[in-house]
Parts: C-alpha cells; structure tokens; sequence
C-alpha cells in the first residue's frame, strides 16, 4: 500500500494547568503523559516522519519539577480537520483534572518571541514579618549560584535574569510576586531564588501565573 | 497526600504521589472491604507487572471491594518515614495500609523477602502472623514464590495458590461475610479460608523436623484443612478478567507498554524452568478476543506498543493468525508490535517481517547450554542448526548485535559443556563472515549473559545441588579464559546472589528467623546490586544458626518430604523424577504438541490446551 504523507491542516496551541500531583512528574514524563493522552483523545495529531514516528509536540517553556502553572502551551499540528472546541473536549476527557486543558486555539504569536514569566513564589517557616527587606536586599544585589549548563556546574550570576517583584508579608510566611526572564537564552529558573537563598525556607511553593512577551507587559497567548 | 516537603527532598516523587490517570477511586464510605495490593519493591518495577493489572481490575470490579496499590519506598523516602513516623500508604486513598481489611503481597522472586518484611514494618504491621490481633489486616501472599511459601510462611496469615482472579474475589467476599455476620475474628476466617479451594494457611499445619534438619512430617492441625493445597487455575482464558484499561504511570516504568498475555502456560518442558511447570496446563486465547483485548486496550490507554507476551511466544498455535488481524489496524494507528520470548527455532522470516517495525538492532535468545548433550539433558530442544538459521533470519535483516543466554553449573554439566559455550559464541561470529551474498548493517557482535543454574521447586531439577562458589567461580573462570574473539562480549551473574536466591528458594520455615535478623540488620532490596551484601547475610545465618549450604548445596533425597510438598502445582512428582532420570541419561522429552508426558497438569482442566486427555484440548 502506497500512502502519500499526511498533509498538515493547521497549527493548534492548547494552554494547559499543571497542578496537585502533576507538579512532581518532570518534562519527559509531562511529554509522556501528552503523548498518551493525545492517542487516547483520538485527536489527528502530526507524527515525525522517518524510522521512528512520534507525535510533534513543542512546549513553550521547561517548569521545574514541584512548580505549580495555570499557563502552560503546547503547540501541536492536525493532519486533519478537528474544531478547536472538539480538541479540547477530548482532551479534557483523557487528561487527569490537574493537567487540564483551559484553552485551544490557533497560534498567533511565536514561542521565540516569549521574554519573561511571572511567579508567585511563597516561603514558609522564619519567613514571616520582616522578610521583605532581606528578600529585597537579596533580590537587588549579586545573586551567585551553582547553574547547570552546557559544560557542566557553574558559578553564574542570576541578578541579570531578575526583573520587577513586589513582596507581601503574612503570618509565617513571605509571598514573592517576581518576574523571571524566560527567553531561551536567559531562562531563570525559579528554583535559583531559593538556591541563592542564605536561610533556607522550612517548605515553600512556586506558581508560574503568567508568561510575558519581551517588553514585560504584554501577556503571551 | 504525603507532605510537598518531602516529596521535594526525595527522588521520582511520582512514585508516590498516585493521581495516575485510570486509577479507581471509590468511596471508602460506601465499601465493605479495602485491598491494598502490594508488590515489594520500587513503584518502577511494581507498575509493570500485568498479573498486578489485572488483579487490581478483577477486585475493583466488585462494587463493594476497593483495591489500592501500595510499593516499597525507595530509602530516601523510608528514610523520611521513619524519621517523620509516617506509616507506609495506599497510592489512591493516601490512607495507611494498616487500616485496611487485607494487604495482598505478590512475591515474583525470592530477594524481594526482606522488602516484604521492611514494608510491614513501615506500614505498623507485627511482621508475624501470630502476633496479629483482630484489628490488624489479614496479610495475604501469591505469584511464583507461593509454590513454596515455607521460608515466608510465618510472615503471613495465608497463600492463594496459583491464579487469583477469582480467588481473591472469593476470599474478599468471605471476609465481607463474615464482618456481616458478626462472625469474623482472624481465627474464624482463616480456619474457614483453609477449606476453600486454593488457600494455604501456615499456621494450620504442624511441621516436624528429623535430626539431620529434614521434614520428618508436615500436617495439617486439623481434619477439615487439606493435606496439599491444590492450585487454582482459569479454565478459560478468553472467558478470564482482563483488563480494559491500565493505570497510566507518569513516570517512566520498566514496561511501559500495553502488555497482552496471549496464552497461559508452556508446552516445552526445560528441566530448570519453574514457570513453566508452575503455570501449566496450556490455556490459550483466540486470535479474535485477544484482537478485541488490543484494541481496547489501545482506545484505552494510547499507548503506542503491544507487547506480545507469554512464556514462548511463537508456540501459540495462530500466531500468524493474531499477528494478521493486528497488523490491520496497528500500523495505521503508528503502534508496534514487539515479540518477545522468541525460541530460537522458530524465528522465522515471515514472522520478523511482522514485527520489523522493532527498533532495536539486537536480537536474543536462550540456547541456556553449550553442547547439544547438555542441552538435551536440560530438554532445551534447539540445535545449532536452529541458532544457524535463525541467524540468517537475523543477518538478512541486518540485525547483527546478538545477546544469548546460558547457565553455568547446570546437572550434568563438565568443561567440555562449558567450553562449548565459547565456540557457540564463536560460530555465531564465524557464520556472519561465512555467508554468501551482501553483508548489511554493522560488523557482529555477540554478548553472551551467563547465570548460575538455581535449583527450583517443582522441576525436574527440584532435588538437585547447586555447585558450591568456589566451583561457580571455577566454572565462570574458566568461559572467560576460553573466550578469545575480542568481538563476544561476557556478562556473568554474582554467584553470590544466586547462591542466596537458592537458599530461599528450596528453604523451609527455619528461615524466617534469618529473615527476622535480615530486618533487626536494616538489610532490603537485596534484588539491587548496591544493596546486596553477601557478607552481612552469611552473619545473619550465622547468627541463627542456619546453615546455607544445607537448602542450596546439598542433594535433596527423592524420598526426602519437600518443604513445597504441601503446595500441589498440578505437575506430578512421578514427572519430575522420570525427568530427572531423562536427564542424567541426556534423552530429550517431546514438548506437549508432540507427545504428551503425563505430567498430570491436565487433571485440572482448560480450555484451549494441548493436553491430549483433557476433553476439548485441541490435539483432540
């Protein structure tokens, strides 16, 4: 039998929340458990061409095991026509609740073209009144920390990476609204904030809230 | 849900976090009995067991029993637990396995033993039977090491023996009964459980011993509790629960695949293979329901690979068949087939058409001995004219990398076996170069993986000694010495490890003292390479005054009575000592498609076999 290639009909972008439980399982897994779902739902998704077939996924940014996102995107392409309502619906229906999918949508804007996201960062334990100012003071000189890079363990400088943040104190615990930059040459990883941290929080959480083009204020859809 | 703390500070946090997509939640409100299934080791390993899948969905079928799965935590995440005196979990509920009416174990290899005894621990459980009160879970054992339950059996209040499909339903609904009547305290159930068909409760047999440490008589306390314990087997397989769905892992397990058993049970008769006598008599699937099976199995999870599985799988008798209605739809849907357990006498070209879709460039296979002598001593019924052209098959296909298997210290087995080893390694290399025609694909390479023989309840083998370390280490010297091809690559197995594999495995109830000091020592997780510690277990049979070399190096007398005689597998005794004999005269014994042996299986019954007297067998 002679099949021509499957013709792509058009792009998708879902958004997608990953919460509870799925905040433990890492990338891979995360790329795993789409994959799956994607079958389950019976959507037309592209497959690769060559030996080895497998679903063209493209996520828009890494979330670090443990964080917590209402604003994660997936851009996939259908090689057949299927609404966006009807994606979503299956979707849903084959994803666990905390994985779910809020949006789908044709993609307008490139993932390239994200520079920063937003986190809501809570620290628990002697992080209660008074806080502020010591976070402040942390947030605004040299931060170094240990990054995983290309060549291994490094010493490196996160200040660059570090943009507007404001800080609520509460009983026992600081709330960290901050901006991280999140283009692919300069990602911030959100977990660095508590590496740097010199007295380290009994227990903390991050939330991604929002992703942001590079100018910082228009929100990426 | 355990604290997110902890879940930070400890490796794969999904192997405790559950929420997996197709678990069964129920309402604990509502349901009269609560199963927490446990496999003994990591939640990896747990999660790709299918007799697992289809156990959790057989009882979870039953409105009123909700079944939960529970796994070993890995030391990181023992070691918050016993520091945050966090008692172990059911992956759903979250809640302790202490509060549950009954914890299944399955017990698939004998090194699991000290991870069973550590996660009672963990969970608060009295780690022996009779220091459990009314309020405390009925701890319930099966799977492979339940043919001989001796060395475990203090550890647990009763056995099901064999399949558990419906016996564990069965027992369940007993449980339910009884806690309705009022009439339920442990005693009253177990006494009761032993008159089913299929239980073994421990604490109701009485067992002597002989001066020399051998059984002199193992009875049951009673007139009503059997003298052996007959295993339960599903007549018809196409009839036989099977799972619609699977719980879909997110973290990464060992098989991460939709795993179709086609039939259960083998017609070959290798003299070292417990499964396959264990699992006997042959019971096969139709092509059409195991089609049906895949498909929604596939629907279902969205996995992108089949696995075909079962002990030999090209001895199904419609292969070509089932592969046919498969390949129908699994190639348009992207998803492969993979066969595993392939004889090396049926690799076919027309069969390695069907799966060429496999991505690895290795092929393995079991020629298990050297020599055809040894091989027709051991029954493992394949030539090297077999291994020749199943090569060829391999070759055209430019799958050049082959892996095979063998055992060292086999009965029988002399130098000459094992230098045999080393030549068959060879030719492979030497019939690559000998072939007419293209070469495709990358220069050979052959890997050959040797394991120390251990002897096993219930075969031919049963009352054979295993060779001491010292000749082990002799044996595995002297392959490598004769290795001389730079291109045969030589994995050996610790004989260590098989050496206490053989102790618990031909073991009686001695050894659960040993396994008590084994968890006062810490020791677990003896199956992984980083924790196994030969010495500290040669302290602990010192310590109890065991001695290994009685259960692993000595020969069993044929009259001897068997720690494993109170458990019946279906295989007769008779049998394994007219294979024996076979052996010792190196007279291979015809597979059940060709000749029936009278093994004794086919007394209880199946549809679909091969065994020749039993009414609708096909060979009819």
């Amino acid at each position: 039998m002679v099949q021509g290639l499957p013709v792509v009909t058009r792009k998708i972008r879902i958004k997608f929340i990953k919460q509870g439980a799925l905040k433990f399982i890492s990338h891979l897994d995360l790329c795993r458990t789409m994959k799956t779902a994607l079958i389950r739902a019976g959507i037309p998704i592209y497959y690769t061409e060559g030996f080895n077939p497998h679903p063209k996924m493209v996520f828009a940014l890494p979330l670090s095991i443990g964080a917590s996102s209402d604003c994660e995107y997936m851009d996939l392409k259908l090689v057949a026509e299927m609404s966006d309502a009807e994606v979503k619906e299956r979707l849903a229906a084959a994803l666990p609740v905390e994985l779910a999918p809020i949006a789908v949508y044709e993609p307008q804007v490139k993932f390239a073209e994200i520079g920063w996201a937003r986190y809501r960062m809570t620290f628990f334990g002697d992080y209660g009144v008074g806080s502020a100012a010591k976070l402040t003071e942390m947030l605004t000189s040299p931060m170094i920390v240990m990054k995983h890079t290309k060549n291994g363990e490094r010493e490196t400088d996160i200040q660059g990476g570090i943009g507007r943040f404001e800080i609520v104190e509460l009983e026992g615990a600081a709330v960290l609204d901050i901006m991280l930059k999140a283009d692919s040459a300069n990602y911030t990883n959100p977990e660095l904030i508590v590496q740097a941290m010199k007295e380290k929080p009994e227990d903390y959480r991050i939330e991604r809230m929002g992703v942001y083009l590079a100018d910082g204020i228009t929100l990426f859809v | 849900m355990i604290e997110e703390k902890i879940l930070k500070r400890v490796l794969k946090p999904g192997r405790y976090t559950g929420g997996e997509f197709g678990q069964i939640i129920k309402d604990k409100a509502k349901v009269k009995a609560r199963f927490a299934f446990c496999f003994p080791d990591t939640y990896e390993i747990g999660m790709s067991n299918l007799g697992i899948r289809i156990l959790y969905g057989a009882l979870n079928a039953h409105e009123d029993i909700w079944c939960e799965r529970a796994y070993a935590p890995w030391i990181d995440m023992e070691e918050e637990m016993r520091k945050g005196d966090i008692p172990l979990w059911a992956v759903e509920s979250g809640d302790p396995l202490k509060e549950f009416d009954i914890v299944g174990f399955t017990l698939q290899y004998e090194l699991c033993y000290t991870n069973v005894l550590n996660v009672l621990e963990l969970a608060k459980i009295p780690l022996l039977a009779s220091e459990r009160t009314d309020s405390d879970p009925i701890i319930i054992g099966g799977g492979p090491c339940s043919y001989n339950p001796e060395p475990v059996a203090d550890f647990f209040d009763l056995f099901s023996i064999g399949e558990g499909e419906e016996a564990l339903c069965e027992i369940t609904r007993l449980y339910i009964q009884m806690k309705e009547e009022g009439s339920y305290t442990r005693a009253a159930f177990l006494r009761e459980a032993a008159r089913m068909d299929g239980f073994y409760v421990p604490s109701l047999y009485e067992v002597r011993y002989n001066e020399d440490g051998t059984i002199a008589s193992h009875e049951p306390k009673y007139e009503d509790v059997p003298r052996r314990v007959v295993k339960r087997i599903m007549k018809d397989m196409d009839e036989s629960y099977f799972p619609e769905n699977f719980v879909m892992p997110y973290i990464e397990t060992v098989h991460d695949r939709i795993m179709l058993e086609v039939y259960r049970g083998c017609i070959r008769g290798c003299r070292f293979c417990q499964a396959g006598m264990v699992y006997r008599p042959i019971r096969e699937k139709t092509p059409d329901r195991l089609n049906e099976q895949a498909k929604c199995l596939f629907r279902n999870t969205g996995y992108d690979e089949i696995s075909l599985s079962s002990l030999s799988i090209s001895d199904y008798t419609q292969i070509g068949c089932l592969t046919d209605k498969l390949l129908e739809w699994t190639d348009d849907s992207m998803v492969s087939l993979s066969l595993p357990s392939m004889r090396l006498d049926s690799f076919t070209h027309e069969l390695m058409e069907k799966i060429s879709g496999v991505r690895s460039s290795t092929l393995t296979f079991a020629p298990e001995a050297g020599t055809q002598r040894l091989r027709d001593a051991i029954n493992k019924n394949v030539t090297e004219a077999d291994l020749l052209q199943a090569l060829d098959v391999a070759f055209d296909y430019g799958k050049n990398t082959v892996k095979l298997y063998f055992m060292l210290g086999l009965p029988t087995e002399t130098d000459e076996d094992i230098e045999g080893i080393a030549q068959l390694a060879k030719r492979v290399i030497d019939y690559y170069y000998e072939r007419p025609g293209k070469r495709k694909g990358k220069a050979p390479s052959v890997t050959i993986s040797v394991a120390c023989f251990i002897p096993k309840p219930d075969t031919a083998f049963q009352w054979e000694a295993q060779c001491t370390l010292e000749e082990l280490d002799r044996k595995q010297q002297l392959l490598k010495e004769k290795i001389t091809d730079r291109r045969i690559r030589y994995n050996y197995h610790d004989a260590n490890v098989s050496r206490l594999e053989a102790v618990f495995a031909r073991g009686d109830r001695k050894l659960s003292g040993a396994l008590l000091e084994a968890r006062r020592r810490g020791v677990r997780f003896d199956s992984w390479d980083e924790f196994f510690n030969y010495d500290i277990w040669m302290e602990i049979f010192d310590t109890v005054g065991i001695d290994p070399a009685f259960y692993a190096n000595r020969t069993f007398g044929e009259d001897e009575v068997l720690p494993w005689d109170v458990i019946d597998c279906g295989v007769d005794k008779a049998f394994f000592k007219r294979e024996r004999a076979q052996a010792y005269a190196s007279i291979p014994t015809p597979n059940c498609k060709e000749k029936c042996s009278g093994c004794g299986a086919n007394r209880l019954g199946g549809e679909r076999s091969w065994c020749r007297d039993c009414p609708s067998s096909l060979a009819k």
